[in-house]
């Protein structure tokens, strides 16, 4: 083995092999499915491998592995996964509005959401989203990309991410409080 | 209305850091304070943000598919080292100049324009330890006399691929089904120091098909398995050679990037088609 192939190896190693756990969940939330997810994931690994000469030193890697995966996602796995059902934002909007009038102090219902809902049920619902909503909740909110990274990798404007973000984040939470009201989890302290 | 949409997007803006200037930020504090209906929807957003990432499950990669990963980069590694292991030297500006790459390209296309049509009937003899009709046959012989025995018993042609793999195999594998054989199993032969892949079929009159694949770019480099160029060539062009013996078929063919050697003790002439 050459210097040079060497360099490369002991490069991606250290750049590419430390966001696998990341990639493994989006994979994961994306595909809806274990087996798919897995070769994703290694479909992913070896491509990167594979075109680690053209990622360019010193930008993100985690972001251009990311991009790979979407791109063997939505060549490969896309087309096995049941798109969840289209969502009636204006109807999430009413239903929002109509918390917002019946809550005078945000504390208590802040309190019983974050205490009384399982992990099992957040991702859950975050996983019920439709694609588009779901991809950038996962990209901002659990990976920590920055709107302009998000905006590269839905290829949309900067603006269309933050509405996007917004309504996704309606949604789930109107999902939210619904599922905690059917589970008695919210007081009457209002 | 439109003003009041736009300031709860950047309710969004604000909980991400993505308010960049300290003007815009002003701007939005302004906006927040003029009209105390925003703070709820600020903190159920703020909430929002918080349960998904504090809360969200995250899971570890399994072991095996870390495992899987390494193997395949691995791989990926010996494959391209084996592949172009002058390139990887030309590639060093301190070995050859520019101009003397183009001479070799240029010879090897001369060589290549000017190679003999390769018929079977000229192909040069199969000889010496580690060529790979020789190694196929000892293998068979050796299977047969119980020297080599199954190591994975399995009729399922994936576990069988599982196996190699697992094993250390370090390329992709074929597995076919063949009717009136049933997949018995397969086992995996160390050679300097590199796994390769057998997997053996049984029929109910006793026959046996043996099957031996070799990556194709162990083949070149500084080759651990060889056969004579020729041979290749003949195989690269989509060929079968068949050498008989008084007792078994040897068959060698190509199967995407591998080259596989079918050896069987059946006397059905026919079977060498079905390989």
């Amino acid at each position: 083995m050459s210097d040079e192939q060497k360099q490369i190896y002991a490069d991606f190693e250290a750049e590419a092999i430390p966001h696998m756990d990341s990639l493994y969940n989006f994979a994961l939330r994306m595909t809806g499915d274990t087996d798919d997810a897995n070769d994703l994931i290694q479909e992913t690994y070896l491509k990167s491998f594979r075109f680690f000469d053209k990622f360019e030193k010193g930008t993100n890697c985690k972001a251009w592995m990311f991009r790979i995966m979407k791109n063997t996602y939505i060549n490969s796995y896309r087309k096995q996964v049941k798109e969840p059902d289209k969502v009636d934002y204006e109807e999430i909007e009413n239903f929002y509005e109509n918390i917002k009038s019946s809550w005078t102090d945000t504390s208590h219902l802040e309190k019983d959401l974050y205490d009384n809902l399982l992990d099992d049920e957040i991702s859950e619902a975050v996983n019920s989203l439709p694609e588009d909503f779901r991809t950038v909740i996962l990209l901002c909110d659990i990976e920590g990309f920055s709107y302009e990274e998000i905006a590269d990798f839905v290829d949309c404007p900067i603006g269309t991410v933050r509405s996007r973000l917004h309504r996704a984040r309606k949604i789930l939470f109107t999902k939210l409080y619904k599922y905690a009201e059917g589970k008695g989890y919210l007081s009457a302290r209002r | 209305m439109e003003n009041k949409k736009n300031i709860k997007e950047l309710i969004t803006a604000y909980l991400d850091n993505e308010l960049k200037s300290q003007e815009e930020l002003n701007d939005f504090m302004r906006e927040i304070e003029k009209d105390p209906s925003f703070e709820f929807d600020l903190k159920t957003e703020a909430l929002t943000k918080k349960l998904i990432n504090k809360k969200a499950v995250n899971r570890v990669t399994p072991d095996k598919i870390k495992r899987n990963i390494r193997e395949k980069i691995s791989r990926e590694q010996i494959i391209r080292v084996r592949k172009n292991p002058l390139i990887s030297k030309i590639y060093s500006p301190k070995f050859i100049s520019y101009s003397t790459v183009g001479i070799i390209i240029l010879a090897l296309l001369l060589l290549l324009i000017n190679r003999p049509k390769q018929t079977l009937n000229n192909i040069s003899e199969q000889t010496g330890n580690n060529n790979m009709l020789v190694l196929a046959q000892s293998y068979f012989k050796n299977f047969l006399n119980g020297d080599n025995k199954i190591q994975f018993t399995s009729d399922n042609p994936e576990e069988i691929k599982n196996f190699f793999q697992d094993k250390g195999v370090k390329y992709v594998t074929f597995v076919p089904t063949y009717n009136n054989y049933s997949l018995a199993g397969a086992l995996v032969s160390e050679h300097h120091g590199e796994k390769f892949a057998h997997h053996i079929y049984t029929a109910k009159n006793g026959k046996i098909i043996y099957i031996f694949q070799v990556h194709e770019n162990y083949f070149q480099g500084d080759s651990i398995i060889q056969l004579s160029e020729d041979l290749l060539n003949y195989l690269r062009n989509g060929n079968k050679y068949i050498s008989r013996q008084s007792n078994f078929v040897t068959v060698l063919r190509k199967q995407n990037d591998n080259v596989l050697a079918f050896i069987s003790n059946s006397t059905d002439k026919e079977l060498p088609d079905n390989f």
